[in-house]
């Protein structure tokens, strides 16, 4: 079952087309690579699906639904079953805002606000023990945070409330190797036990290997490849995906 | 050096302050009492800064006007910042069209001179306190308006706040939690400058006759009725001389110390 897609998708900026017709389905439970090297347009692809800017032209669904004609709870039912985790962790958390406060957030997005604190802080304990962080980091603020920590806290953040599709906008590649592979390993992990769908932007194809079933090359605003993530790999049918693994060795 | 000026801006305004709150329970004599026989009196033991050309007590005179100039200030620059503030956020988080007719209609507000917009809002709706408060209020509304837009503009791109929508938190929650906390000590800088000019216009207004009027008692207006008589007796110039200078100049240099105070502890939350 498809949760979310796109049919003939393009967005112009002025004068730079940065997505060209594109079409795309994300299953349930499915977890897609989409990967391009700089200016290929899978950040605007993914910002589009996620619904934070709109397309110049196509349609964007999710659940079946055209988020264009969404009324306006659907469209804020779809913004919570949508989440994000971006490039800049510490800048993607508010700097005068403690990790507690930032992590009760999505409760009150989704209109939980007369949820005992109780019960929200104890389900936010839960999840910073899935991603290996330790209670002393609700009473900081982002700049008081590792790198790897920052990063954590917005992976739980986007995924405390459960949502259908989380999208990690080239999530790891402002962290050091060694942190990226933990924060590989946590999201791992958390792919094994939470049934949500995955998008993953990224330039380097070797980051996304064990994180997806699907992967999805692009260039030029274009999809050049996409095929399961084993085939891609082992037997990449374009040259400029060729490129991509040969540069991600 | 910036803690001594933040001292000093205090010291200068606890001198209008304590005058003023004084003023709201005890006065050495009542402001409008004259006493004829004891014109242009000089400092005395009976009147600590003398009296004026009717004979009334200028301390008297002078903690009353120090009441009306902090509270018009204060009160007619909160008017501003509330309504200025709530224009800008709408014009900066609105539909371009409506953004577009919100902004001419400040950019029109802020190309007229402020002092002679007051002075049309009081000629039209009659002198007094609450005209005054109005018309400065009035006044205030575009500077605040202008200053709201452009810093919730300046931080709409932030990731921040990209990332506060995409977890899909109400647009008010995202204006009173993410961006009210980032842009508060520029309208707290703003606000505490503000009501030094909002001081100055209701002086200038009273000066003309156009704000507070006689016999209640205004630092424009005490200023207005000692020029006539400046050169046969300075000493009347200068107590609201003296106090309109040192309230302005603790406002002033209040808002500055907390601009560089607050922009501080931004820079180090980044």
């Amino acid at each position: 079952m498809t949760i979310l897609s796109c049919e003939d998708v393009s967005k112009h900026f002025k004068d730079t087309v940065a997505v060209k017709g594109v079409s795309l389905a994300l299953g349930a439970a499915e977890s897609i690579g989409i990967v391009g090297e700089s200016g290929s347009g899978k950040s605007t692809l993914a910002n589009i699906l996620g619904g934070l800017i709109p397309p110049t032209s196509g349609t964007v669904y999710f659940d079946g639904e055209k988020i264009s004609d969404m009324k306006k709870t659907d469209y804020m039912n779809f913004r919570q079953n949508v989440q994000f985790v971006f490039q800049s962790p510490k800048e993607s958390l508010h700097p005068y805002l403690k990790v507690r406060t930032s992590l009760r957030e999505p409760f009150y997005a989704k209109g939980r606000r007369r949820t005992l604190k109780k019960e929200i802080d104890s389900q936010i304990l839960r999840a910073l023990e899935r991603v290996q962080l330790n209670e002393s980091v609700l009473d900081k603020y982002p700049h008081q945070l590792s790198g790897g920590q920052a990063q954590r806290v917005s992976i739980v953040r986007a995924m405390i409330t459960d949502p259908k599709v989380v999208i990690f906008d080239e999530a790891v590649s402002a962290l050091d190797i060694l942190v990226q592979r933990e924060v590989i390993e946590i999201l791992k992990k958390l792919r094994q036990n939470i049934r949500t769908s995955y998008l993953f932007i990224t330039h380097d194809i070797s980051t996304v290997q064990s994180l997806t079933d699907r992967i999805i090359v692009m260039k030029d605003g274009r999809i050049v490849e996409i095929g399961k993530t084993e085939d891609v790999l082992n037997d990449p049918q374009n040259s400029y995906t060729k490129k991509l693994i040969e540069s991600a060795i | 050096m910036r803690k001594y000026l933040l001292i000093l801006s205090i010291v200068l305004l606890l001198i209008p302050s304590t005058l003023g709150l004084v003023s709201l329970f005890y006065t050495p004599y009542p402001i409008t009492q004259m006493d004829l026989g004891n014109r242009f009196s000089g400092m005395s033991t009976e009147h600590l800064l003398g009296t004026d050309q009717f004979g009334r007590d200028i301390l008297s005179r002078l903690m009353v006007a120090s009441r009306y100039a902090l509270l018009l200030g204060t009160v007619s620059v909160t008017l501003g910042l509330f309504i200025g503030s709530l224009i800008g956020i709408i014009s900066a988080l609105s539909k371009k069209w409506i953004s577009m007719i919100f902004l001419r209609f400040i950019d029109g507000m802020l190309a007229f001179p402020g002092i002679v917009l007051a002075m049309m809002f009081v000629v039209v709706f009659g002198d007094g306190i609450y005209s005054t408060l109005v018309a400065i209020a009035i006044f205030m509304i575009p500077i605040f308006a202008r200053l709201t837009y452009s810093l919730i503009k300046e931080q709409q791109h932030a990731l921040y706040i990209v990332a506060a929508k995409s977890i899909g938190l109400s647009t008010t929650r995202i204006v009173w939690r993410h961006y009210l906390p980032v842009i508060l000590p520029r309208l707290v800088t703003q606000f505490s400058a503000s009501i030094g000019s909002a001081i100055l216009i209701e002086s200038a207004l009273s000066y003309l006759g156009l704000g507070v009027v006689p016999p209640n008692a205004s630092f424009g207006l005490m200023l207005k009725e000692a020029q006539s008589f400046m050169l046969s007796y300075p000493y009347l110039i200068l107590p609201s001389g003296i106090l309109l200078v040192i309230t302005v100049l603790g406002l002033n240099l209040m808002g500055d110390t907390l601009n560089d105070r607050l922009m501080k502890l931004g820079d180090t939350n980044d």
